[in-house]
């Protein structure tokens, strides 16, 4: 044991690496290097660590540092010992040389293991330090826009057990399942495909549904496939027209006349449930008004014409006279507390910056989704021939339009940008700063002259041109930048309509350090199995079992602990393994302020017992006689969000047998009681 | 660095060997960060805790407590997160 | 100076591997066993038990882990010799490039076998070739004989300042492997003189810190492979000094490429490795008749020796190039695709070239064979064309 004045003040792991702030590896380097007693030489697989601290021509390392390749740390180091014991024979060097090899779980674990069975096997003279920070991880940005039963809702926002439109795959229709995983899979490449009329973003390993034709376009068949196999002309199969919605049900409760801030109501009856006619107020809306609701004011700015002849003729069918307040030549304005909180309730923004469209439009019937266009172009709107272009300064309410439109069978464009500058004159009014807007195109589809084009509609493929799917070549495939990505787990189908795509439903890869119930690719979160079924792989009993004098785990979070076993390792006289636990804040979604945090709490909750195995003895260094639940250490980390849903709190039953389990199984080995 | 400073074939050195240790001491990483930490060194005790937990070796040793090397911290707040009497504060960067 | 005359002893190809690897006093040898390179392994583990020489021997669990211990020996300034064949040398394939990437002097000996599948341990070129661009010096020799003084001429060549890359010295498996024949060696002192300690340019020493094998963005990446490239080109250069400096001590001339009755003739046979003694046996016979045939052997492989070929070449007509290995896919075999190239480089286009892929698995060829193959080049002389590109030689329809 050692104190903090004792230990060298050198920094042989320095400043200036380019890992992750709050990076549990770098604690653990830093710690590493505290606990060198001489000459040392460190080999590092590839990973993290070196990969941050190695970027030509910055290096953050003090002592000789190589790296080769990804599963050969400890092939590597047991050249070098060679090196340096055959060089030290001859009398070419003097010195003893302390040889390190730094793999991370997946360099010693999986590929790793070869090299490193072979070395112990060999009795090398070098430690094997294992960082552990459990990770490998097909994703969507945030922002991706899914079909849910109750409307469009953004990525984040989705909640488990919420029923999703999917695409059965066997009848080629469109159904509903339910959402039963949810995984944040933090910041990834994304890149975008394009198709005729859809956009949209994911990772390259997120699956597509394909239409592989064969044999000159006779059969065909729907398989998935990566984004990263897509090819410009593949083509994915996408949504054309949702179901057909029902009639929505308000649930607003009006002012009555004890509310201490109206002085006066004005009478207007609220509808209780949507209609043709409202949408279009709602679109009219969208497009040129705003509310105040503590002022109890609507207003528009329609000049006068013929838009506001119609907006005045819905305003007086829908909520009655006596609302109507002044108007000049470009503004119109309804005074009603309850109307205008009415509006504000629905969810169509406030001013032209946040407008957007609520999810529940998008469960309507058509003829109400009609109307509410009917409304949008009423306001804001171009005509050219058969197409329309709608333009406005919110993206959010341009990209639900886009939606909207294709699940109405509409042809749509793409969102042009565009900023208009300062000082730019508008009828009602001037701008005073840049702003951005932007515009959509679209117009309705076509449909074939049956009659004419007879011959050449029957080698459409009916069974992929159903009345609520089509499938469309992709135009352009690139690379977007780095974002914050999730992805969703769903039952049955297993897959969701994403940006009007369809979407295969897939997680996180894991490794062989992966631990149980954390969320993967290949132990997705589903109804019966969530997260990955195995256990970690028991390094340190698979290092003694070769024979070795040393092993031990060690948290970063126990300093003292951790370099004295290093110390010890490294004074030992032939191979020693130390196993390190690292949080990762990227990889297990922690806040970085929490990563000694969390490597403390692994050991408090028994989660990752601290022991040592030397010549033959077990040790548990650190004793855990009242340990914490494994909860605490679970609900501070995003990867293990899904398990705090009620349908999964058997999970952390199961995480938290296992774990006591495993304490009592070393805690004998110990000779604990 | 910009394209003039960057060297051709023949002037680096052999096999892509960094032939000294710590260059990577000259990138400076301390403009990642959003918050930054702000010691009350009257309330630290000098028990060296941030010190050793500092992932970026941002924390220095100085006359007996500590001192924060600017040009280096990420912000993690891992320093303010662990200090036993709560000396570090994480400001937001002006 | 004076050659003394030299001991005459019987070893195979692998023995005298061995033999040469002990002579030069290696450092470190790690390697795992593959036929037909057992012998290699086998032979200087027991000098090792035998006190015969102060290496450390690693048996490695593979080939990759031996190429990667190899690269880590090497990094510490000792010298490294190893050995493999085919699906050894395959496993090992990410190391090789790492190995040249980042400049080690490690020598090894490829016992050529065939690749799988199917499996099978005889003789042909398609492991080596199927690592042809790895970065390594790939040098081929004739017999048993050339397989000694080329492993002591690779330290050399590879150690030399200026070149620093690995060196690869192919033999034929079984033909020159395991073959006993009898070999001239140098006295130990002698090979000691020609080849000293290895001086380093950069080695991991605590002393003096340094950083191998880096991560390099796009801003450097291509500027490293430049310089491995310029090595290669020096290595061209390097081997004639040390064929020089060794021609001093044994009295045996070697150099970048090998031929037989160039000046005399119009048409050639080139090929590598042990098949090269019998076609210049059989260019022998038929000069005797009054045929004008040459064979040219390529000792070094990579870097390809442009120059001296197309010196060589200057008075042909056509040439046959013989592979022993089939380039799936590609328009001649490897061998003949350098040679072409070379003499489109040189402007020597009216040559006509020919390819006759022969010997895959083991399959001998023939002096029958070989007496047809000159003759077809003597008829595409005649003729000024060329009779068939690509020949499969004795291939049963």
């Amino acid at each position: 044991m050692v104190t903090l004045r004792e230990l060298p003040v050198e920094e042989l792991f320095g400043p200036g690496h380019r890992l992750c702030a709050g990076c549990g590896p770098a604690i653990s380097m830093r710690m590493l290097t505290k606990a060198f007693r001489g000459p040392t030489v460190i080999t590092n697989a590839t990973g993290c660590v070196e990969v941050a601290s190695s970027i030509y021509p910055f290096n953050a390392w003090g002592v000789p540092w190589v790296h080769t390749a990804f599963e050969n740390a400890a092939a590597t180091a047991s050249g070098i010992e060679a090196g340096f014991k055959a060089l030290r024979r001859k009398g070419k060097l003097e010195k003893n040389i302390d040889v390190i090899a730094i793999g991370g779980d997946g360099g010693t674990f999986d590929i790793g293991i070869q090299a490193l069975s072979g070395a112990l096997e060999r009795g090398h003279d070098f430690v094997y330090l294992c960082y552990d920070n459990e990770a490998y991880m097909n994703c969507l940005p945030g922002d991706t826009l899914v079909m849910t039963e109750s409307g469009v809702k953004r990525i984040d926002e989705i909640q488990l057990g919420e029923r999703l439109y999917t695409f059965d795959k066997d009848s080629n229709t469109l159904s509903v399942s339910r959402c039963s995983g949810l995984f944040d899979n933090g910041v990834r490449p994304v890149y975008e495909i394009a198709t005729l009329h859809h956009f949209i973003r994911s990772t390259p390993n997120h699956p597509y549904l394909v239409v592989e034709r064969h044999v000159r376009g006779r059969s065909r068949e729907l398989r998935w496939r990566m984004l990263s196999e897509l090819k410009v002309g593949d083509e994915i199969v996408v949504l054309k027209r949702l179901a057909q919605g029902e009639t929505f049900k308000f649930n607003f409760s009006p002012v009555t006349g004890n509310h201490y801030k109206v002085h006066r109501l004005n009478e207007v009856k609220i509808p209780s449930r949507s209609s043709p006619e409202l949408l279009e107020y709602l679109g009219l809306y969208v497009g040129d008004g705003w509310v105040r609701p503590r002022k109890g004011e609507v207003g528009f700015a329609v000049p006068e014409g013929s838009t506001r002849k119609r907006l005045l003729e819905l305003h007086m069918r829908l909520f009655g006279e006596d609302t109507l307040g002044r108007s000049d030549e470009y503004y119109v304005y309804f005074n009603s507390v309850n109307l205008a909180r009415f509006i504000h309730s629905l969810g169509f923004g406030r001013g032209a910056k946040n407008k957007t469209i609520p999810s529940w439009v998008f469960t309507l019937t058509e003829d109400e989704k009609e109307a509410f266009i009917e409304g949008l172009l009423l306001s804001d709107d171009y005509r050219y021939g058969k197409s329309y272009r709608y333009v406005s300064s919110s993206r959010d309410l341009l990209k639900r339009l886009r939606l909207l439109l294709q699940t109405m069978n509409y042809r749509v464009g793409k969102i042009s940008w565009q900023t208009a500058k300062k000082g730019k004159k508008f009828p009602h009014r001037t701008l005073l700063k840049d702003t951005g807007y932007g515009f959509l195109c679209f117009s309705r589809k076509r449909y074939w002259n049956l009659e004419k084009y007879w011959s050449q509609y029957r080698y459409q493929d009916p069974l992929i041109e159903t009345d609520n799917f089509t499938v469309e070549a992709v135009r352009h495939v690139e690379y977007v930048g780095n974002l914050r990505t999730y992805d969703l787990r769903v039952e049955k189908d297993h897959n969701f309509i994403a940006e009007g795509v369809v979407v295969h439903n897939t997680g996180i890869q894991r490794s062989g350090a992966t631990p149980h119930g954390a969320a993967t690719t290949t132990s997705p979160a589903g109804s019966k199995i969530p997260g990955k079924p195995e256990w970690k792989k028991d390094l340190i009993g698979i290092c003694i079992a070769h024979g070795i004098d040393y092993a031990a785990t060690a948290s970063i979070a126990y300093w003292n602990d951790y370099i004295t076993k290093v110390r010890k390792a490294i004074e030992v006289d032939g191979p020693a393994v130390v196993h390190v636990i690292a949080p990762c804040p990227l990889g297990w979604r922690s806040n970085p302020r929490d990563t000694v945090k969390i490597a403390k709490l692994a050991v408090q909750t028994r989660f990752f017992p601290v022991y040592e195995y030397e010549e033959g003895t077990y040790r548990l260094s650190i004793k855990v006689p009242t340990p914490k639940p494994v909860e605490e250490f679970l609900k501070l980390q995003g990867r293990f969000r899904h398990l705090f849903q009620p349908e999964f709190r058997d999970e952390i039953n199961k995480i938290q047998d296992y774990v006591n389990r495993n304490y009592e199984r070393i805690a004998k080995l110990c000779g604990e009681p | 660095m910009s394209q003039e400073e960057m060297l051709g074939w023949r002037s680096i050195p052999i096999g892509s060997v960094i032939p000294e240790p710590a260059t990577a001491k000259k990138y400076k990483t301390g403009d990642w960060r959003v918050f930054k930490p702000v010691i009350d060194l009257d309330k630290c005790i000098g028990c060296l805790l941030c010190w050793i937990y500092c992932p970026d070796a941002s924390i220095q040793q100085s006359n007996g407590k500590v001192k924060v090397n600017y040009d280096y911290c990420k912000g993690c707040g891992i320093c303010a997160e662990e200090c036993p009497v709560k000396a570090i504060a994480m400001m937001e960067e002006a | 100076m004076e050659v003394k005359p030299m001991k005459v002893i019987g070893l195979s190809g692998d023995q005298v591997a061995a033999y040469a690897a002990k002579q030069c006093r290696v450092d470190v040898v790690s390697a795992y066993p593959i036929t037909p390179q057992t012998i290699i392994v086998e032979e200087y583990s027991n000098y090792v038990a035998n006190g015969e020489v102060d290496t450390e021997f690693i048996c490695v669990e593979s080939e990759h882990s031996a190429m990667s211990a190899c690269i880590g020996a090497s990094l510490t300034g000792a010298r490294v010799f190893t050995a493999t064949s085919s699906q050894g040398l395959a496993l090992m394939h990410e190391m090789l490039y790492i190995a040249s990437g980042l400049r080690c002097p490690i020598v090894m000996c490829v016992v050529n076998r065939a690749l799988s599948a199917p499996i099978n341990i005889h003789c042909d070129h398609s492991d080596m070739m199927g690592s042809r661009d790895c970065g390594w010096i790939q040098i081929f020799a004739e017999n048993a004989q050339e397989v000694y003084d080329w492993v002591i001429q690779a330290f050399k060549l590879a150690e030399d300042i200026d070149v620093l890359l690995p060196v690869a010295v192919n033999l034929d498996g079984f033909t020159i492997s395991h073959a006993l024949e009898d070999i001239r060696v140098l006295e130990d002192d002698v090979v000691g003189k020609f080849l000293p300690e290895r001086r380093t340019v950069y080695k991991l020493d605590p002393d003096d810190p340094i950083l191998v094998g880096p991560l390099v963005l796009p801003d450097y990446y291509f500027e490293f492979k430049v310089q491995q490239e310029e090595a290669m080109k020096k290595a061209a250069e390097k081997i004639r000094e040390v064929a020089r400096e060794y021609y001093g001590y044994s009295n045996r001339e070697y150099g970048p490429i090998d031929s037989f009755n160039v000046d005399d003739a119009n048409t050639a046979l080139v090929g590598m490795g042990s098949t090269a003694g019998m076609l210049r046996a059989v260019a022998r016979k038929l000069k005797e008749r009054g045929r004008r045939v040459a064979v040219i052997k390529p000792w070094l492989y990579r870097p390809f020796p442009k120059e001296d070929f197309v010196k060589l070449v200057k008075d042909m007509e056509s040439i046959i190039v013989l592979d022993r290995t089939l380039s799936f896919g590609a328009p001649v075999g490897p061998l003949c695709s350098d040679v072409i190239a070379t003499l489109y480089e040189s402007g020597r286009c009216d040559i006509k070239v020919a390819n006759a892929i022969y010997g895959l698995g083991g399959r001998d060829l023939t002096p029958v064979e070989a007496e047809n193959l000159f003759m077809k080049a003597v008829k595409m002389a005649e003729e000024k064309r060329v009779i068939r590109r690509v020949e499969f030689v004795g291939v049963r329809e």
